[in-house]
């Protein structure tokens, strides 16, 4: 019963569906936490209730009244509490993949414990393979698109697919623990399971289900699984995901979190054990969660040999050779096997199937846990993948472990198919394939490497790090793409990142059409820049120019630390940030998280002062310089050579016309000295400061308040940088002026030098102006040179002629060698010889 | 069969099986093209700097043309993404109900401006595309109709961020909304307080 029109409608459907007694006393504050959320994001005010008597949001007020208030289970500093409570879920699972009809089938039984405080009467389970349904939500609400006159081929066909194609979960049975059928209700992507009697806390249930659906054709029906059919040799590779019926997340925040899986949105899990056996064709390799648990049988003497060897070796050790996989694509299966893997602590389940894999590994150590990482792949992938697959897994789990907690998993895969990119845990699919002759760009190989590290990168977030996946997108893909950013930086030198830079995420914020990042995952408008490069952005802004990276690397691993395999929330993640780093981030989470507010600010005019040093000599220099400095006007120049009457009749010229004000006097002389005389060195000192006093007015043009860091140029082209923290706003956050004192005469002054605040307008960040040119325009003016791909080619051609040339000169030389070799040897020859014949020629020599 | 036409099979299934996880449910949805339009007063020009991504790009033009484009090698490539161009990012007059009908009575084509081709900027990261529009003397009565990457990705967004001197406005498309007025809204007097 979820209203979708209400923003907040989790917190709405809580108040509907959650009967216990407890509960109440939270619902009011949510009910609170919603009202203020909802006139937050639909009012442009900070604070709850406009002021109308001074006409300026408060962008520094604390977040306390929109964050909910804490409570037992979730502190105000951002931690778990003493009551903090999650289910858990047991599952063991029998599965099979049906090759020859591409079904599959599936029995299991889930052990569930209630640890809430709350008594339940029904339990919700998640069925996420009936969005393949032809009439299923999500089928029914896509859209073609929006072509004038055409319909692409692919788009009817894709169309036409999803009408026909049924993938739903047919369920056989479901039963208790003594195998007497309980009742169930489907509702679209989800199923109601009623309980005899209900579950209390601490107490456990089981129960069993039995189900199969058809595979869906990754090529016809695009999704996070599938199946991918290569015509060429007939063979398929599997992906298997959200293929069990699997628990609802029961939280404190939301109860039941079974919002329907639309396709955009994505998982809210439990955590659990897992046993799950996998029968498949007897010559396919399969890709899974979890350990192994009965190599010996479904592995070769010799795979098993090569595995041991893998956990210790120094590079990736191929288990299934590149060869072996080519043979293998002919093989026809002469029965089944069945594969046992076991899986503590996870969040959720997946694997992959083929008798195309190549598999290689390596064995290697996160600060003292043994994480064997694999890569499964078919020769397709080939050379890309054997390059780079199993390096970037390991190089991922290095750099996320030192930024949060050593990756506590065995195992951490990377499995080739028809999946572009998507995360389980312990494994993830990845699409990057190179060219059919082998060949790849050098697009294609950071594709590959980034597509993997963001992949892997998921484990830590959300399947560890467990966040709430189907209400906030950004809690894991940002804080991942974020992470992802930091790790390709450790990768090699100037590694071309798609998002992390503030200036990349420029355009995004200065257009319209937006929503704020604290948005529910359906609603978001340009999803991608919404949930993964702004919130990735503001938190690299947040660890290099708010906060510096030591505290918030210390905050970051707080966080991280604390929610450890437990389910965060936004607050917590606010919350914590501010308490372990010591700093006050609410206008920043407001800024960045809660509005679609843009950075420019402008400097918009710089007055200089000098002081007056009381000196008449100078001070009365100065001002006629004022008085009579400047142009002469056409009128003064034209007026001189005129006659004056002062001039024809002296007369009439008087004291005032040759007394001049600014003539230096006695007595002005002496009221200096006197002056002087009273005042004490320290205050001399001061009067007779050479110093440039330079008052800088700043605008904040965008809305949102960013620290001002301003960079003073001085014209000997030496400069000097002030940071200044955005609490500079606190006051007045449309315009603020900032004094300055140099010792010296400045030329220019440019506001965030580094391009650090995602400033959208450059342009205003210099005073005095500069103008600066369009993208078009410059690229307009550089074609009149050589572009880059010609000054590229021609790098090249220069590096291969170097090469050339260098290769000429060693086989010249080996040459030379060769030749002196040759002729010494002919010398040395030609001596033997001459010795020979000496010898014969000598007369035998009678032994003694 | 030969050896040539294996291939080309091979890549028509490669390409297409790449081709087909296109759709929102891949874990990286970031489908966005951003464009800045300036309108250059001094060349009566309207000037766009197009930003797409590399590898949508080669796909789509793979999609039209049958086998694999390299944004880098191909020769013809200006000519391609020309012609891609030419279909998905047009300005055009824009129609009343009537004069719709009377269009399609008459089978006139609908009136729109020439896109001139200025060139190309191909990185690891982002290609960019330069080209540019004569602005019209009637800018209220055009229309946007942007539907770069929309036949192959539906969850696509394209942005234009247009510029005119100090005045900035922006436009968006989507799958359901591929077709937005060019001129900005008139501009409403500032209250003076």
């Amino acid at each position: 019963m979820t209203n979708s029109s209400l923003k907040p409608s989790i917190y709405t459907s809580v108040t509907i569906l959650a009967a216990p007694l407890l509960a109440t006393q939270l619902l009011a504050t949510q009910l609170l936490a919603t009202l203020l959320l909802v006139l937050l994001t639909t009012n442009c005010w900070a604070q709850p209730f406009p002021n109308k008597k001074y006409n300026q949001e408060d962008k520094f007020r604390q977040l306390e009244e929109i964050l909910p208030t804490p409570n037992d289970f979730r502190t105000g500093s951002g931690a778990p509490g003493r009551g903090y409570w999650q289910q858990n879920a047991d599952y063991k699972i029998k599965v099979e993949i049906d090759d020859k009809n591409q079904r599959l089938i599936g029995s299991e039984t889930i052990k569930y414990t209630n640890n809430s405080p709350d008594s339940l009467r029904y339990l919700w389970l998640q069925l996420d393979n009936n969005i393949f349904h032809p009439k299923s939500d999500s089928s029914l609400t896509a859209t073609t698109s929006g072509f004038e006159d055409r319909v692409s081929y692919r788009s009817l066909r894709r169309t036409l697919a999803n009408a026909t194609f049924d993938g739903s979960v047919k369920i056989t049975s479901v039963t208790d623990a003594q195998n007497k059928g309980m009742k169930y209700s489907i509702v679209k992507t989800m199923m109601r399971l009623d309980l005899a009697k209900p579950l209390n806390k601490g107490d456990s249930i089981e129960f069993s289900i039995a189900w199969n659906y058809k595979i869906n054709d990754s090529k016809k029906v695009g999704a996070r699984t599938g199946f991918e059919l290569f015509k060429k040799d007939g063979n398929r590779i599997y992906e298997i995901a959200h293929w069990f019926p699997r628990m609802v997340s029961y939280t404190d925040v939301n109860g039941w979190q079974h919002k329907q899986f639309l396709g955009r949105g994505e998982f809210t899990l439990e955590m659990g054990d897992y046993e799950v056996s996998i029968t498949v064709p007897n010559d396919h390799i399969v890709a899974s969660t979890g350990v192994l648990q009965n190599a010996k049988q479904v592995l070769t003497e010799e795979q098993q040999k090569r595995f041991e060897q893998s956990r210790t070796a120094k590079k990736p050790v191929f288990i299934v050779t590149p060869e072996e996989a080519k043979a293998n694509e002919k093989s026809k299966p002469t029965g089944k096997k069945t594969w046992n893997f076991k899986a503590e602590r996870v969040r959720d389940f997946a694997f992959a199937s083929s008798r195309k894999f190549i598999w290689d590994a390596q064995g290697h150590n996160v600060e003292g846990n043994q994480v064997m990482a694999m890569s499964y792949y078919p020769k397709e992938g080939e050379p890309l993948w054997s390059k780079y697959s199993t390096h970037s897994i390991i190089h991922t789990l290095d750099v996320y472990s030192r930024y949060t907690f050593a990756y506590p998993y065995p195992v951490a895969i990377s499995v080739n198919g028809p999946v572009y990119g998507m995360e389980y845990p312990m494994i993830c699919f990845n699409g990057p394939r190179p060219e059919e002759d082998g060949t790849y760009s050098k697009r294609t190989k950071y594709a590959l490497i980034t597509v993997i590290i963001h992949e892997v990168g998921h484990n830590y977030f959300p399947m560890i790090v467990n966040s709430d996946e189907r209400q906030w997108t950004w809690m894991d893909e940002g804080i991942n793409t974020f992470l992802q950013y930091l790790a390709e930086k450790e990768w090699e030198d100037d590694y071309p990142s798609w998002r992390g830079e503030p200036k990349q995420i420029v355009s995004y914020m200065k257009s319209s059409n937006q929503v704020p990042i604290m948005t529910n995952s359906e609603s978001i408008l340009q999803f991608g820049n919404n949930a993964y490069g702004k919130p990735a952005t503001a938190l690299n802004i947040l660890r290099e120019t708010v906060l510096g990276r030591e505290q918030f690397d210390y905050a970051f691993k707080e966080y991280s630390r604390r929610w450890k395999f437990k389910r965060p929330m936004p607050a917590d993640f606010f919350r914590t940030m501010e308490d372990a780093s010591g700093v006050d981030l609410d206008w920043f989470w407001r800024g960045w998280f809660y509005t679609t507010d843009h950075c420019d600010i402008s400097i918009e005019q710089v007055r200089v002062f000098t002081s007056k040093s009381g000196d008449p000599k100078i001070d009365k220099e100065a001002d006629r310089e004022k008085r009579d400095g400047g142009p002469e006007t056409l009128s003064e120049k034209r007026n001189e050579p005129l006659i004056k009457r002062v001039n024809r009749y002296p007369d009439l010229k008087d004291f005032h016309n040759s007394y001049d004000q600014l003539n230096v006097t006695e007595s002005d002389i002496k009221s200096y000295q006197d002056m002087l005389k009273k005042l004490d060195a320290e205050e001399k000192k001061l009067l007779n400061n050479k110093k440039f006093f330079y008052v800088i007015d700043l605008k904040n043009v965008g809305g949102l308040v960013m620290p001002v860091i301003l960079q003073l140029n001085y014209p000997d082209t030496k400069t000097e940088e002030i940071r200044i923290p955005a609490e500079i706003w606190r006051r007045n956050h449309e315009s603020v002026s900032k004094l300055v004192i140099s010792d010296r005469e400045l030329e220019s002054i440019t506001l965030d030098p580094h391009l650090e605040t995602a400033d959208t307008d450059v342009e205003n960040n210099f005073f005095p102006r500069r103008i600066i040119p369009s993208r078009f325009q410059l690229f307009k003016e550089s074609k009149a040179g050589k572009n880059e791909m010609q000054k590229e080619k021609e790098r090249l051609k220069r590096e291969a002629d170097v090469r050339k040339k260098a290769e000429a000169e060693k086989k010249k030389q080996e040459a030379e060698e060769k030749k002196k070799e040759e002729e010494a040897k002919k010398k040395a020859d030609a001596k033997k010889s001459e010795e020979k014949k000496t010898d014969a020629n000598k007369p035998a020599t009678a032994d003694k | 069969m030969n050896r040539y036409s294996a291939i080309l099979i091979l890549t028509l299934t490669v390409s297409l099986s790449l081709g087909a996880l296109a759709p929102r449910c891949d874990a990286h949805p970031f489908h966005a093209s951003i464009a800045e339009a300036e309108f250059n007063v001094k060349t009566g020009k309207l000037e766009v700097a197009l930003r797409l991504h590399p590898v949508d790009l080669e796909a789509a033009l793979r999609d039209i043309h049958g086998k694999a484009v390299d944004l880098d090698n191909t020769k013809n490539i200006d000519d391609l993404i020309l012609n891609y161009l030419n279909t998905h990012f047009r300005i055009a007059e824009t129609r009343t109900k009537l004069q719709k009908s009377l269009a399609r009575k008459n089978q006139t084509p609908r009136k729109s401006l020439q896109l001139n081709w200025i060139g190309k900027e191909i990185t690891t990261k982002w290609t960019w595309a330069y080209f540019e529009f004569d602005t019209p003397a009637n800018l209220a009565d055009y229309s946007i109709v942007n539907t770069i990457f929309f036949d192959r990705l539906d969850d696509q967004v394209n942005t234009i961020n247009f510029r005119n001197g100090t005045r900035r406005w922006s436009r968006h498309f989507t799958i359901d909304n591929s077709e937005n007025r060019l001129a900005p809204a008139p501009q409403q007097p500032k209250p003076k307080n």
